[in-house]
């Protein structure tokens, strides 16, 4: 007889899960203390305090699909025992311990063989009916112990003894205990502990803060947004309860996207972690945190992310290191990367917010050309007037999106995981006006998030109020696609440009050191002040799309992260039906836990 | 797959007067034949609106029309659904929509909605290679052929465990120059031979080539025998059909070849397309007369895709019933057995 967890979390409880767990190597597990609902999109912020409305550990039942990923899979292999007993009515499993609630299965539940032990994160029916089942506590009493119920002892008696368990928060400094309890003719027959540590799952994680890094154009800290609430600065991480000699030798880092604030990248860290971890993922995780929560000026997070990166160099990580970022996030890895600060072994790009010719310059799309300008000459675009500038003699030569990244690829081994599903970044052909692009602005009161809107902030660049509401919601509006009122062609067009000139007017000098210099200032970083606000991307984002070449591989998500292509009607409606922006991590683990596989098998991130 | 038809003058004045109209007309693809009932959804795009979406469902008429009028400020996008029939512009393809100067003045639309016929069990995979469930296979010999078996879903021998070669490809390639950037190029190679220290690979000029190179590339299909050949796909591919492709191969007009040159750096660069797709007809036996006996056929979504390194990529569904042109997949029926390689998600029919 054994209590057997799945101990290296391949799905299957089997003999590679035999023997591991001892008193002095205990079975690790989280507090089930964040608060998920239905099968997408929660803010997976652990640490919820103590109202069961709030605290999926005290809430009594499975807190809908999402809340899945917060159980582990126990076996109780009691059939060799059980078959020495002609009438298991005689029999009764009981538990007692601490910080424990169990799945209870409902009447007649067929259970599970400990071989489908990850079924109910890897199969959606079976996710779908224990998304709301119930749960009941684990006693406290050691003479008091929680009868498993006459269903149970059958289903053990089969060989499919398998409990889903959870762990509700304790106060710090206890530790989560676990007893069975086995009664024959309600006489306690003998008792077996299962050793068990529990504790926050910010304790299981490294985090790295690199929000100081994020400076105003007047070289301020760029300070926090309050929008989406604040990092109440108590917060903690260690990996007290997932020390590194549990860990490979690899190391897992995360960046988390645009308008995400302090207290929301917990949320992120949390649950990417937690998905990686209950997969089989073995490398050490570190979560990064950044500021990029700037309202609806996504300029100026784009301007922030690029600061970000250039300062990576900070995070102190060896050895094989699979770094992953989604959305913005890949602002700051593909600057991190192309710069030198940071060089991981592989990098996965998850709907990534930079523009496909960042990486290979010949993606450019008529489409992303705006309305106003289509007649006009491509040379005279604020896009291309890099190249008038020999780029070995004037940094003016690099005040492009065209290759910005072209050495992430050549540096590391770089997978795109896309989705042409995806409505942040949708192409949205055929529709380039700036004026027309700006109403995706209107949605929503606290970031840009609507469909398009990728596009729309790119097509707004430059402009002004009159000719884009949306402009005014950018803090640095320039050049980009506005005209120049007073453009001259006779001076040609470093010193008048077609486009509203910047607003370091030291650029359109036609002395070289004087515009050179001028581009080439760090503090701030001129270039990324360009980049981020008046110099359009030229091609879609990486997020909807393919990057062509050898170096970068690239994984459909909406063909390779669905099984059979089944996803949630959940927030997921009409147009909004595909594999969008953050599904990545809002839709619920039975959903999308393929594309955590490829990610953990694409670094062989399971290796022991 | 847009084809316009009459719409009434008086349809389209209003349409202008008070939002923007689209008229659908849905059509047997098969039978050509008029569809009543259909369930057509139009999504007028309106980010100015609270709710932004306006989702309007109607059923078509005895005519197979339906009329919508809404205000699209950014577009509109359709999809039909019918009991019977694969679903047009619904999860699983790709999506039909109108940009907002298209919808301007209303639009019309013939859609051929593709029947469920008789969906059969058929091979059916993506080629593989060392990543989990996606990525590609290696082109195992440069500039010579090499058979594949579309049953066995490997190269045949010496390259694989292939026994019969539906169909014959020769990669090669021929180094151009290196890729003009911004970075010199003892930054990248540095940077390049890092990557491969970093994966305990072996880093030598020729991977640099390869990395940093332009190149030209060429990939020829053939086939072994007389009377087979492929077909390329194009009028007829519709990306906005879970079927997407017709449900029988043709029994004529197979090409004995065909020859994909490419180029990795320029305006066309990597100029290949998922909207297209290929039947190919194989494994043919001629009888006394030179007349066909017996053949094999298969079908491929998208283009052969192919890069420098020689990695290739293909998507194919193939019928080992001879004779048998029906290639209308049954998704729950893959012939392969579970688990093999390139066989997961496979939900297209």
């Amino acid at each position: 007889m054994d209590l057997v967890p799945d101990w290296n979390r391949d799905g299957k409880i089997d003999n590679l899960d035999r023997g591991k767990v001892t008193e002095s190597n205990p079975f690790r597990f989280w507090f089930n203390d964040d608060d998920d609902t239905g099968e997408v999109h929660n803010d997976d912020i652990p640490k919820r305090g103590n109202d069961a409305d709030a605290n999926d550990g005290f809430s009594g039942r499975v807190d809908g699909m999402r809340d899945l990923v917060d159980f582990f899979p126990l076996f109780f292999d009691l059939e060799e025992f059980l078959d020495n007993f002609d009438d298991l009515t005689k029999v009764k499993l009981k538990l007692s311990g601490t910080g424990m609630r169990f799945l209870k299965y409902e009447d007649g539940y067929a259970g599970f063989a400990p071989a489908d032990a990850g079924k109910y994160l890897r199969d959606i029916t079976t996710a779908r009916e224990l998304a709301d089942d119930y749960t009941q506590v684990v006693s406290t009493d050691e003479n008091n112990p929680r009868d498993l119920g006459a269903e149970f002892v059958s289903l053990a008696s089969q060989g499919k003894g398998v409990l889903l368990m959870e762990a509700y928060s304790l106060p710090d400094g206890t530790d989560a205990e676990l007893k069975l309890h086995v009664f024959v003719d309600d006489n306690e027959l003998f008792t077996y502990d299962f050793h068990l540590k529990t504790g926050n799952v910010e304790d299981m994680f490294l985090h790295h803060d690199l929000s100081q890094h994020a400076r105003k154009y007047d070289g301020t800290l760029a300070g926090t947004s309050t929008v989406n609430g604040d990092y109440d600065g108590t917060q903690s991480w260690s990996t007290a309860n997932w020390p590194d000699t549990l860990t490979n030798d690899k190391t897992f880092v995360f960046v988390h996207g645009y308008a995400v604030s302090e207290n929301g990248s917990r949320g992120w860290q949390a649950e990417v972690f937690k998905r990686m971890h209950q997969l089989g993922s073995n490398a050490r995780f570190l979560g990064v945190t950044w500021n990029g929560d700037t309202g609806k000026d996504y300029h100026k997070a784009v301007f922030q992310a690029l600061q970000t990166g250039e300062a990576f160099g900070e995070i102190s990580v060896s050895g094989d290191v699979t770094a992953a970022g989604h959305s913005a996030g890949n602002l700051v890895l593909g600057q991190a990367i192309q710069s030198g600060a940071f060089v991981p072994s592989r990098y996965y790009m998850i709907n990534a917010a930079v523009p496909i010719q960042a990486y290979q310059a010949s993606n450019e799309t008529t489409d992303m050309i705006e309305e106003d300008w289509t007649s006009i000459n491509s040379s005279f675009y604020a896009s291309n007037w890099y190249e008038e500038f020999d780029d070995t003699v004037d940094v003016r030569g690099g005040l492009t999106w065209k290759g910005a990244f072209e050495l992430v690829g050549d540096r590391t081994q770089v997978t795109n995981f896309y989705s042409p599903g995806e409505e942040v970044l949708a192409k949205l052909p055929g529709d380039n006006s700036a004026s027309v692009l700006s109403i995706v602005f209107s949605v929503g009161t606290d970031a840009l998030k609507g469909r398009g809107a990728w596009k729309a902030q790119e097509m707004v660049k430059g402009k002004n109020g009159f000719e884009s509401l949306a402009s005014i919601l950018m803090e640095r509006s320039q050049a980009g696609w506005r005209l120049n009122g007073d453009y001259e062609i006779a001076d040609g067009i470093i010193e008048s440009p077609r486009f509203h000139p910047f607003l370091e007017s030291d650029l359109h000098s036609a002395d070289t050191n004087t515009g050179s210099n001028k581009a080439a200032e760090t503090s701030p970083n001129v270039r990324f002040d360009l980049l981020a606000r008046g110099v359009p991307a030229l091609s879609y984002a990486a997020a909807v799309d393919a990057v062509p070449g050898t170096s970068i591989q690239n994984v459909d998500m909406q063909i390779d992260g669905r099984v059979n292509g089944i996803w949630p009607t959940e927030e997921h409606s009409g147009d909004l039906s595909g594999w969008l922006h953050s599904d990545f991590r809002n839709v619920a683990l039975p959903y999308n836990f393929k594309i955590y596989l490829e990610m953990i098998n694409r670094g062989d991130l399971h290796e022991n | 797959m847009r084809t316009s038809f009459y719409i009434p003058l008086c349809f389209l004045l209003a349409s202008s007067l008070f939002g923007q109209a689209i008229l659908v007309k849905v059509v047997d693809d098969v039978t050509g034949s008029l569809v009543e009932g259909a369930e057509v959804t139009a999504i007028y795009d309106n980010p100015a609106s609270p709710k932004r979406y306006d989702e309007q469902i109607k059923q078509t008429d005895e005519e197979g029309e339906v009329r919508f009028n809404g205000i699209g400020t950014l577009g509109a996008s359709l999809r039909v659904n019918r009991n019977g029939y694969y679903g047009f512009g619904v999860t699983n393809a790709e999506h039909f929509r109108y940009s907002s100067k298209e919808l301007k003045g209303g639009v019309e639309e013939i859609i051929n909605l593709r029947p469920v016929i008789e969906p059969i069990a058929l091979y059916a995979k993506r080629t593989e290679s060392k990543t989990y469930q996606s990525g590609r296979v290696p082109v195992p010999v440069v500039n010579d052929w090499c058979g594949y078996d579309l049953g066995m879903g490997d190269w045949v021998a010496p390259h694989g465990n292939g026994k019969v070669a539906d169909f014959l490809l020769r990669f090669d390639r021929e180094f151009v120059r290196f890729e003009k950037k911004r970075t010199p190029l003892d930054v990248r190679r540095k940077a390049i031979r890092g990557k491969y220290e970093r994966l305990g690979k072996e880093f030598t000029e020729e991977v640099f080539k390869l990395e940093a190179g332009d190149w030209d590339i060429r990939l020829e299909i053939a086939f072994p025998g007389e009377k087979e050949g492929l077909i390329r796909v194009e009028d007829k591919f519709n990306p906005h059909s879970v079927l997407r492709m017709p449900h029988l191969a043709p029994e004529k007009g197979y090409a004995p070849d065909y020859t994909y040159s490419l180029k990795t750096y320029g305006e066309s660069a990597w100029n290949q397309t998922d909207d297209v797709g290929f039947f190919l007809r194989t494994r043919v036996v001629l009888d006394e007369d030179g007349e066909i006996e017996s053949a094999n056929y298969a079908k491929v979504y998208g283009d052969f895709k192919i890069e420098q390194d020689g990695d290739l990529s293909f998507w194919y569904y193939f019928n080992p019933e001879v004779n048998d042109r029906n290639l209308e997949f049954d998704p729950d029926q893959n012939l392969f057995p579970e688990d093999t390689l390139g066989t997961s998600s496979f939900y297209l029919p």
